[in-house]
């Protein structure tokens, strides 16, 4: 009967057709691959909606805060020129600071003046809502973070390498939240198996000098899982900054020098260490990721433009020095 | 238009005789001389260049050497790139020792634009212009030999593959690039830093499935290389075996055999295949995909993975998979086999495959043969598949749909460093040790069953020297490198993914494999295993009208087809294998590759811990700054 069958014209027609429709689904996916990969090249991006201080950034303040909020905003203004019960800002009066709290603080999260303050003082630490007090403490930390950040990691960058001059941009509250008020580190955890981590434990070596987990080439204490630990974390700044390996190697020879960004990157990890061994509590203890700021690009996206733009208590320059 | 289409000298009697063997004419006394054969066909005429404008200037030889126009068109290609490609090498760049010259591109800040005589990248420019106008004008050469000698263009055809190689990666891609600087470098060690380099731009590409498939088919095309060559040889020099024995043994050993002309024709495609989909490999990176990794992201998001449709489409598979697992049956009366029990054959009512008969010739499957051997490998390699998917199904707790969906990603690992050469717990890389010890049984199992069955079929023994080979290649990577390094974690677990990584890692933990001169060979032996099957494919399919695929016969006596053959690469390239020979070269280049592969992997981690800087001291290492 099956033989039968099998050779009927019934089965011709049904192999022919299986095929065919394998062809069309191909055919098809095809396409779309190839469709999406142009408009992905060709997507116009209108410069209105981009932020003026932020590096590919969209979103604006106006979006998130209400009206009440800017009517008490206005009031505390006019209220109270001179700052008052400021720890961070320190040095701005308050224009300046109202200024940073909307550009920074509700664009870079997302968020109402309501998140951390009450309307009715803006200076107030201590009002009915719990909630909103713990945001201002934490956003006060943050800050006091993203400072440090450029002060410490970022100012070292111009002596890194002769011939790459660093682009200038300043971590920000956007650069880590892009809209949110809680950014997730490491969104693509694999389904099975041990999710992957930055090697950010203090006691790891990350040197020019000695690279520690960095370095696997022609090393006789490690094995090739370790290689591949190590691939993996490359990968990671791959797809995090959407660039290929040779953007910091001459991947003819990995462990070699050749190519400047690959001094930035070594600071950038760093700099990630730190942040993790020094600010753990405050990061909700969530390891720092590349992708957390990157988002495939080299230069974060909502990370402030230039150190101009930056309040100088806060930026790369405290002293006001260039 | 005929005369234009095929070739114009050609006697037409030749064709009627096509199934007639040399042997029976050697007997009637009619068998036609080499040098006779060469002496009808070696005559002026039947060229393109004939064909329209009813004249060629150049349509005569240089002793064996056919010239023709194209042939000189070729040799000015020749000339100049190689005048320019030393004149940039050793003026340009200074760099008298060969190895270390450079040949680099323009810088890719020019863009499409043609460079002047101070400016780098000019020597390049001019290189592969005449190294395009070589090739054209060799596989023009090619097609005016095939229209001479009457033979359809299989061996052009396979020969424009490799030239479409060419085109795609010094013309289409940097053009769809926009930029002469993404072409290819001609340095012989330098190339080696362009490939290291186009890789890893991609950020991985050994997970560029095209990529993938075109070294599968270079690893196919040695397999086959091998069985083929093995096969003939060991036919060779005895008289009294037919093509019979030849197809019996094969049906004994796999269930199947290709047959002689069948062999040809999958050697054809998938020598060319190999080629295309190379193309394919290059030209997509940097165009349309810039990273392979999530490129695979797709393979996620398909919505089959939501488990109702799975479901529903596992269903239709396995109906679908059942109702076609049945055939034709054919008489079964005329297969008789001896043994008994295990000593016997399985499958004695072979089945007849229509599309296999059409496509090379041989339809039947089985019967198979079993033997003490055979069940041993068979048995060993299932539990070791079985302890590997096992493993899979624990990873991923027991999910189908995950274990399908990962299925590619999923590894079998050996156990960690630590634990050196000893026994671990199971899901600590005990499984690891068990399953690739019943996969060494297994694979030695299937050599004494190589052995055994050609011994029985009196046979020679080249195919399983050439399994050795293999075999030597295998073991190196999973049981004496290991043993050496003195731990299993430098093995390779068993996976997809997981394979693909062993051959990066190890890369990167030792200093760049490129540079492996071992590797380098073995990757020479490789390639030249895929030219070798291509070309031989090509030749015997094209003379295979006049019966030149019936290789064990035509040992013994040449007919006007391999006759054709020998000719045709007599005029090409002023030498020519024999029936037998080719087989040799064939059985050398691919047992070379797993040998040479194998010496390159047992130094790497022993002798030499970075092959770069081994390079560097040895002095072949391209300057960092030209």
């Amino acid at each position: 009967m099956i033989d039968k069958l099998m050779n009927s014209k019934g089965a011709f027609f049904g192999v022919f057709l299986i095929v065919t429709g394998a062809l069309v689904l191909t055919s098809f996916w095809v396409v779309t691959f190839v469709y999406n990969q142009t408009q992905d090249e060709e997507e116009v991006r209108v410069d209105d909606a981009l932020s003026l201080i932020y590096v590919d950034y969209y979103e604006q303040a106006s979006d998130y805060v209400s009206e009440a909020s800017y009517l008490a905003m206005g009031q505390y203004r006019g209220e109270f020129p001179e700052p008052q019960n400021v720890e961070v800002l320190v040095g701005l009066d308050t224009n300046e600071i109202t200024g940073y709290m909307l550009n920074h603080f509700s664009a870079g999260l997302g968020v109402d003046c309501t998140y951390c303050h009450t309307l009715e003082n803006f200076a107030a630490d201590v009002w009915d809502d719990e909630v909103a007090m713990a945001n201002k403490d934490m956003a006060r930390q943050h800050a006091t973070m993203s400072g440090d950040l450029n002060q410490t990691w970022l100012t070292q960058l111009p002596d890194l390498a002769d011939n790459k001059q660093p682009y200038g941009a300043q971590i920000a509250c956007a650069t880590c939240h892009n809209g949110v008020p809680q950014p997730v580190s490491w969104a693509d955890d694999p389904p099975y198996g041990e999710p992957l981590r930055l090697p950010l434990d203090a006691d790891t070596v990350i040197s020019v000098e000695e690279q520690g987990i960095l370095n696997v080439n022609a090393r006789r204490d490690i094995s090739l899982d370790t290689v591949q630990y190590n691939q993996e974390v490359m990968y990671h700044m791959n797809t995090s900054l959407g660039v290929g390996c040779t953007y910091c190697h001459n991947s003819r020879y990995f462990p070699s020098y050749e190519v400047a960004a690959k001094y930035y990157s070594l600071n950038m990890l760093q700099m990630t260490q730190y942040m993790w061994n020094t600010y753990a509590d405050i990061l909700g203890n969530q390891e720092p990721s590349c992708t957390l700021c990157h988002q495939g690009a080299p230069i974060p996206p909502g990370s402030v433009r230039s150190v101009e733009q930056m309040p100088l208590p806060i930026s790369s320059y405290p002293n006001g020095e260039q | 238009m005929a005369r234009i289409l095929t070739g114009s000298i050609v006697e037409e009697e030749e064709h009627v005789k096509r199934n007639r063997l040399a042997v029976e004419k050697v007997k009637e006394g009619q068998a036609v001389s080499f040098e006779e054969m060469e002496k009808r066909y070696k005559k002026p005429g039947g060229t393109m260049m004939h064909a329209i404008f009813g004249a060629d200037p150049f349509d005569f030889w240089i002793g064996r050497f056919y010239l023709g126009t194209f042939g000189v068109i070729s040799l000015f290609g020749i000339f100049f790139g190689v005048l320019f490609y030393f004149y940039q090498a050793w003026i340009v760049e200074g760099k008298y020792n060969i190895l270390q010259a450079r040949l680099d591109p323009p810088p890719i800040s020019a863009g499409l634009s043609l460079m002047t005589p101070s400016e780098p990248g000019f020597f390049w420019q001019l290189i592969i212009v005449a190294a395009t106008i070589a090739f054209f004008g060799w596989l023009m050469r090619q097609i005016d030999i095939a229209r001479k000698l009457g033979m359809s263009y299989e061996i052009p055809i396979a020969y424009g593959a490799v030239v479409s190689s060419w085109i795609t990666l010094q013309f289409l891609r940097p053009i769809a690039m926009g930029a002469w600087g993404n072409g290819f470098a001609l340095g012989i060690t330098h190339h080696l830093d362009w490939v290291s380099n186009i890789g890893y731009q991609y950020f991985n590409f050994f997970y560029n499935p095209f990529h993938a498939i075109g070294i599968s088919l270079l690893f196919a095309s040695t397999l086959i290389l091998s069985m083929h060559g093995s096969i003939i040889l060991s036919a060779a020099n005895r008289p009294f075996i037919k093509e019979g024995n030849e197809d019996g043994f094969w049906r004994n050993l796999l269930g199947y055999s290709i047959g002689e002309i069948g062999i040809h024709r999958l050697a054809f495609w998938v020598g060319v295949a190999s080629v295309l989909f190379s193309n394919l490999c290059i030209f997509l990176s940097g165009t349309l995909v810039k990273d392979w990794v999530a490129f695979w992201a797709f393979w996620d998001d398909i919505p089959f993975w939501e488990s109702v449709s799975f479901a529903s489409l596992m269903v239709i598979g396995i109906v679908t998979w059942r109702s076609r697992a049945r055939g034709r049956i054919v008489d079964p009366d005329e297969y008789e086999y001896g043994g008994a029990g295990l000593e016997s054959t399985a499958l004695k009512r072979p089945i007849e495959v229509g599309w296999m008969r059409r496509l090379f010739g041989e339809g039947q499957v089985g019967p198979v043969y079993l033997g003490v051997a055979g069940t041993v490998a068979v048995a060993a390699g299932a539990l070791c598949s079985f302890i590997i998917l096992e493993n899979y199904m624990f990873q991923v707790g027991y999910n189908p749909i995950l274990f399908a969906r990962e299925f590619f990603n999923l590894s079998l690992d050996p156990p960690s460093m630590a634990s050196g050469l000893g026994f671990t717990a199971w899901h600590d890389g005990g499984a690891w040790i068990v399953a690739t010890g019943f996969l060494h049984v297994s694979v030695i199992a299937w050599w004494v069953r190589v052995y055994n069955r050609a011994r029985d079929a009196a046979l020679g023994y080249q195919l399983a020297w050439g399994f050795a080979a293999a075999l030597f290649l295998y073991f190196a990577i999973y049981l004496i490198r290991p043993i050496l390094v003195g731990n299993w974690a430098q093995a390779p677990g068993h996976g997809f993914k997981a394979i693909l990584d062993w051959t990066n890692n190890l890369s990167v933990q030792y200093g760049n494999f490129y540079y492996n001169p071992f590797h380098m060979l073995s990757i020479f032996f490789l390639l030249g295993s895929t030219l070798l099957l291509a070309m031989h494919g090509a030749t015997i399919v094209a003379t295979s009208p006049w019966g030149s695929h019936k290789e064990v016969d035509e040992m013994m006596a040449e007919g006007p087809g391999t006759q054709r053959a020998q000719l045709y690469w007599r005029w090409c390239m002023g030498f020519q294998a024999t029936s037998k020979t080719i087989h040799d070269w064939a059985w050398w280049f691919a047992a070379l590759t797993g040998i040479t592969g194998g010496i390159g992997v047992l130094l790497t981690g022993t002798v030499i811990y970075d092959w770069y800087a081994w390079a560097l001291e040895s002095g072949f290492v391209a300057p960092i700054i030209p």
